[in-house]
C-alpha cells in the first residue's frame, strides 16, 4: 500500500464557499460568466441545475461567481497538505493529489493513522478532501474519486473494491462510453468480468486500458511535482471594500489560512507581500462609497489620507486618484522567519491605518517568501534579547506613532559630509559573545570604555540662525532664538567644503562657549560660506 | 535643610515605625558603568526601575548616557534611544564606543510619542536600557506630564531587567524614579598650543588684551562636571559630589 489519493468533490465551490462551513448548508448556485457550473445540495433540492442561467438560478438560491485566483489558493493548499507528510507528491489535477507512501509506516504508523493525519491537516486547512489509500496510483485515484470519505484498499482487493463505481469515472471517450452503455456495462465489476481478447479486439488499446484501471491493476510511475515558492493566498470581493472594519475580517482569514500552510509545512515566513486590487472603474467607487455612507460605517475609509480621520472624502477627490493607483503593494520583511497569523494581521493592520490604499479593495493577495523557522539555544550568561515577534510589533507600533523613518538603528554614512548617516532598519546582530569569552579572547575593549566618557555633542535640526559679532576675525557675542551671551572662549575656524557634484557644503567651524547670566554653555558654530551665515549647528554636553 | 537631607531623615526616623513604604530590596544588582565616580557616588546603575539623569546645557547629561549605553551594548544587550527633540549625534555616539547596530533609535517630534513610544518597549522587554531624552524638553511642558504616567512606567520596567534613564533638564518623575543625579558643568578646558612670542608675525590677529594663542591652535580639552545624587534608594551619601570628566572624541 504505497500510494495515497486526495481528492477535494466540488472542487470551485470550496474554492469559493472556503472558511464558510455554514454556507454549504445555504443554496448557493456558483456561476462562471452567466451560467451555473456549480450548487450546493440545497440549492440542487431548490431545483437548481447545471447549465441552468444567472437569471433561472436567481430565483432558487445565492450566486457567487467563481474566482480563479481562489482556485489557485485552494489547490496550493491542497498541494501543501499531500506535501506535509511526503516530499513525493505528483500535482495530477487542480482537484486531486497524489503522495508516495513509501517508507512513511515507519514514521507515522499504519495507513488508517496516515490517512487520519492526512485529514486532520486538511481539515486545518478548511479543505474537504475524499481520500484513499491504494497499492497503485490509479486505484487510490478512482477510489477517492468514488468514495467519500476515507477508503483504504488492502493489495489484491482492487477489482472488489472497485467493482461498484459506474464506468464513467474512468473518463472514458464519449464513444467508448456510449459503447459500453449499448453493451449493458455500467459497473465497473461489469467491464472486469469481459475477456480481454475480444474486449481488445472491439475497442482497441482503449479498452484494455479501461479494463485494467477496473481491476486494480494498471502501475504507473508518479509524476514528481516540484515545489513551487512562494505562498499565495488570495480572495477576491464580492463587493469592493470600503473600509479598514471590512478588509480586517477578510485579511485575517487570509493570513491565517497563509500561516497554517506555512505551520503544516514546518516553514516560516521570511517576508510577507501585501497585494490589493484597486476598483478601477469610478462607477463602481461611487456605488461602494455610496454604499459605505449609507451604512454609516464608523471605520477609517480609504483615501481619507490619515488614520485619525473617520470622515468620508468627496467622490471627486477619491477619483481623481484612480486612474494611476489600482494596485497596492506593500511588504514586510522579518529579521528572522516568524509564523504566527496573529502578529501578521496586528503588522498589517497597523501598517494599513498609517498608509490607507486610495480607493476600494476589490481583491487580497498575500504572498509570503518562506524560510526555515528559527532555532535558538539560549545560555545562561548570554544576554537576554527581545523576543523576535514582539520586537517586530513593537517597532510597528512605534513606526505608526513617529513614522516609518524615524525609527531603526543609525549608520555612519561613507561620506565627509559632516553628521552624515541613514537609518537602517533595527537589527541586531544575534552572534555576539558574552563578555567573558571576549576577556578569555583577549580582545581589548575600545578606549572610550576605558573608564573615559567622551563629550557628545546635541544636533540642532535644523541648525538655528544666529547672529554673531565679529573682532579681528573672531566671533565675540553670539545672539540666537535659543541662547544669547558673551563668547568667551572660541576655537577655529576649521574649514569644511565638498560635495560640489551634488549637494555642496562650504562652511567655517567654531567650537564656542559661551556665558550667560545663569550658566555656561558649550556649542558649535558654523558659518556658511556660500550665504555668509551663522547657524549654531549643536550644543556639547 | 534641603529636600534630600529632610526626607533621608524623615525616612530615618519614620521606618521603625512603618517599614514596608521605605523597605527597598533590589531583585537586580545595580550595574557598574565603568565612570568610576558616578559608580563610587550611587553605586551603579539601578536596573529594574527609573533613574533621572539631570542638569543644564553642557553639564555632560548626553555624556554620561552614552557613557551607560556603550557599556550596555559592549556586554551584548540592546539600548534603545528615544530622542523627543531629534538632538542625537550618531557620530558622537559611535566616537563613544557604541555599537550603532545594537541601539535603537526613536526620533520623535513630542514627548508624548517619546513617552509612550518608552512604554511600548518597556513592555516589550528585552533592552538593557531605555532611554528617553528628555533634556531640552522646557521644563514646564515636563511638568505637564502626569505623574501616573510615570508610575505605569515604573511597573513596567520592574517587570524586566531595563534600565529607564530620563534626560532632563530639572528633575520631574517624582516618587516613582528610584535614582536621581543632578549633573552641573564646572570648568571647561581648552588646550593652548605655545604661544607665539614676541610680536606677531601677523599683525591684527590678536587683539589687545587677548591671549597669543591662535584660535585655530585650540582645542576643547575636556569638560568637568559635578554630580549630585538627590535620591538613591541603592545608596544615599547626603551631600556627597563626584567630578565627572568627558573628553571630546579627537582627544
Amino acid at each position: 500500500m504505497n500510494f495515497a489519493c486526495l481528492y477535494m468533490p466540488d472542487f470551485s465551490l470550496q474554492a469559493s464557499l472556503r472558511g464558510e462551513p455554514e454556507a454549504f448548508h445555504q443554496a448557493i448556485a456558483l456561476l462562471e460568466g452567466r451560467t451555473v457550473i456549480a450548487a450546493t445540495g440545497a440549492a440542487r433540492a431548490a431545483g437548481v441545475t447545471f447549465g441552468m442561467t444567472m437569471t433561472q438560478a436567481a430565483q432558487r438560491a445565492a450566486i457567487r461567481r467563481r474566482s480563479r485566483a481562489q482556485e489557485n489558493s485552494i489547490h496550493a493548499a491542497l498541494l501543501d497538505c499531500a506535501r506535509s507528510s511526503s516530499p513525493r507528491v505528483e500535482d495530477t489535477a487542480e482537484d486531486t493529489a497524489l503522495v508516495d507512501l513509501q517508507g512513511l509506516e515507519k514514521l507515522f504508523g499504519p495507513p488508517s493513522k496516515i490517512a487520519s493525519r492526512f485529514l486532520q491537516q486538511a481539515r486545518e486547512l478548511d479543505l474537504t478532501v475524499h481520500l484513499a489509500i491504494a497499492a497503485n496510483p490509479d486505484t487510490a485515484i478512482l477510489a477517492a474519486r468514488g468514495f467519500p470519505g476515507t477508503t483504504i484498499i488492502p493489495f489484491g482487493e482492487e477489482a472488489r473494491k472497485l467493482g461498484t463505481l459506474p464506468v464513467n469515472i474512468l473518463n472514458p471517450h464519449p464513444e467508448t462510453l456510449d459503447i459500453l452503455h449499448l453493451w449493458g456495462i455500467d459497473l465497473l465489476k461489469e467491464l472486469a468480468e469481459l475477456p480481454l481478447l475480444p474486449l481488445s479486439e472491439r475497442l482497441g488499446q482503449e479498452g484494455v486500458r479501461l479494463q485494467e484501471l477496473a481491476l486494480g491493476k494498471r502501475f504507473r510511475s508518479l509524476i514528481v511535482s516540484h515545489e513551487t515558492e512562494p505562498f499565495e493566498e488570495s480572495w477576491e470581493l464580492e463587493a469592493p471594500a470600503t473600509t479598514l472594519g471590512e478588509l480586517d475580517f477578510i485579511l485575517a482569514s487570509v493570513l491565517n489560512r497563509l500561516s497554517k500552510r506555512l505551520s503544516i509545512r514546518s516553514l516560516a515566513a521570511q517576508e510577507l507581500q501585501l497585494r490589493l486590487e484597486l476598483a478601477k472603474d469610478p462607477e463602481e467607487q461611487r456605488t461602494a462609497m455610496g454604499k459605505a455612507k449609507s451604512a454609516g460605517t464608523q471605520h477609517k475609509n480609504w483615501g481619507s489620507g490619515h488614520a485619525g480621520d473617520d470622515e468620508l472624502q468627496p467622490d471627486s477627490t477619491l477619483v481623481s486618484h484612480l486612474s494611476s493607483h489600482h494596485r497596492y503593494a506593500r511588504t514586510l520583511s522579518f529579521p528572522s522567519p516568524v509564523n504566527d497569523a496573529c502578529l501578521f494581521f496586528k503588522l498589517w493592520r497597523l501598517r494599513l491605518e498609517s498608509d490607507l490604499p486610495r480607493a476600494p479593495v476589490t481583491k487580497i493577495e498575500v504572498v509570503a517568501q518562506p524560510g526555515r523557522r528559527r532555532t535558538i539555544q539560549g545560555g545562561l550568561f548570554t544576554p537576554c534579547l527581545p523576543d523576535p515577534e514582539k520586537l517586530e510589533l513593537t517597532l510597528a507600533r512605534v513606526a505608526a506613532v513617529v513614522g516609518s523613518g524615524n525609527v531603526g538603528s543609525p549608520q555612519l554614512a561613507d561620506t565627509h559630509k559632516p553628521h552624515a548617516f541613514h537609518m537602517a532598519r533595527f537589527n541586531p546582530p544575534e552572534d555576539k559573545r558574552p563578555p567573558e569569552n571576549k576577556r578569555l579572547a583577549g580582545v581589548t575593549p575600545p578606549l572610550s570604555l576605558r573608564e573615559k566618557s567622551t563629550i557628545a555633542l546635541r544636533l540642532f535640526r535644523p541648525p538655528v540662525p544666529a547672529c554673531v559679532q565679529l573682532s579681528f576675525g573672531h566671533p565675540r557675542r553670539l545672539t540666537s532664538s535659543l541662547v544669547r551671551g558673551k563668547i568667551v572662549a572660541a576655537a577655529g575656524p576649521w574649514l569644511k567644503s565638498g560635495g560640489w557634484w551634488e549637494e555642496s557644503w562650504d562652511r567655517e567651524e567654531w567650537d564656542i562657549e559661551i556665558r550667560t547670566a545663569q550658566t555656561t554653555a558649550l556649542y558649535s558654530l558654523y558659518r556658511d560660506c556660500a550665504c555668509n551665515e551663522w547657524y549654531l549647528q549643536g550644543e556639547y554636553d | 535643610m534641603n529636600a534630600a537631607l529632610l526626607r533621608t531623615h524623615l525616612e530615618s526616623t519614620l521606618d521603625r515605625r512603618f517599614p514596608s513604604p521605605f523597605a527597598y530590596s533590589p531583585a537586580i544588582a545595580p550595574e557598574m558603568i565603568s565612570v568610576p565616580s558616578f559608580d563610587r557616588l550611587v553605586g551603579g546603575l539601578p536596573r529594574g526601575s527609573i533613574t533621572e539623569i539631570c542638569g543644564p546645557e553642557s553639564s555632560g547629561r548626553t555624556a554620561l548616557l552614552l557613557s551607560v549605553i556603550a557599556r550596555i551594548v559592549a556586554k551584548g544587550e540592546l539600548c534603545a534611544l528615544l530622542d523627543a527633540q531629534d538632538q542625537f549625534d550618531p557620530h558622537s555616539a559611535a566616537a563613544a564606543g557604541i555599537d550603532l547596530t545594537r541601539l535603537l533609535w526613536v526620533r520623535c517630534q513630542q514627548v508624548e510619542q517619546a513617552v509612550r513610544s518608552a512604554e511600548w518597549l518597556l513592555e516589550g522587554g528585552g533592552f538593557g536600557v531605555v532611554a528617553v531624552d528628555l533634556a531640552e524638553v522646557p521644563v514646564h511642558s515636563m511638568r505637564r506630564i502626569p505623574l501616573s504616567v510615570w508610575f505605569r512606567l515604573r511597573g513596567a520596567v520592574s517587570q524586566t531587567r531595563a534600565a529607564f534613564i530620563v534626560l532632563e533638564r530639572e528633575p520631574t518623575v517624582g516618587t516613582p524614579a528610584s535614582l536621581v543625579v543632578r549633573l552641573k558643568g564646572e570648568t571647561t578646558c581648552w588646550s593652548r598650543w605655545p604661544a607665539i612670542s614676541g610680536k606677531s608675525a601677523l599683525p591684527g590677529i590678536f587683539p589687545k588684551g587677548e591671549s597669543r594663542h591662535p584660535s585655530h591652535a585650540r582645542l576643547l580639552s575636556y569638560l568637568r562636571s559635578s554630580a549630585e545624587a538627590l535620591r538613591s534608594r541603592h545608596r544615599f551619601q547626603p551631600g556627597a559630589r563626584a567630578s565627572l570628566k568627558a573628553w571630546p572624541a579627537w582627544s
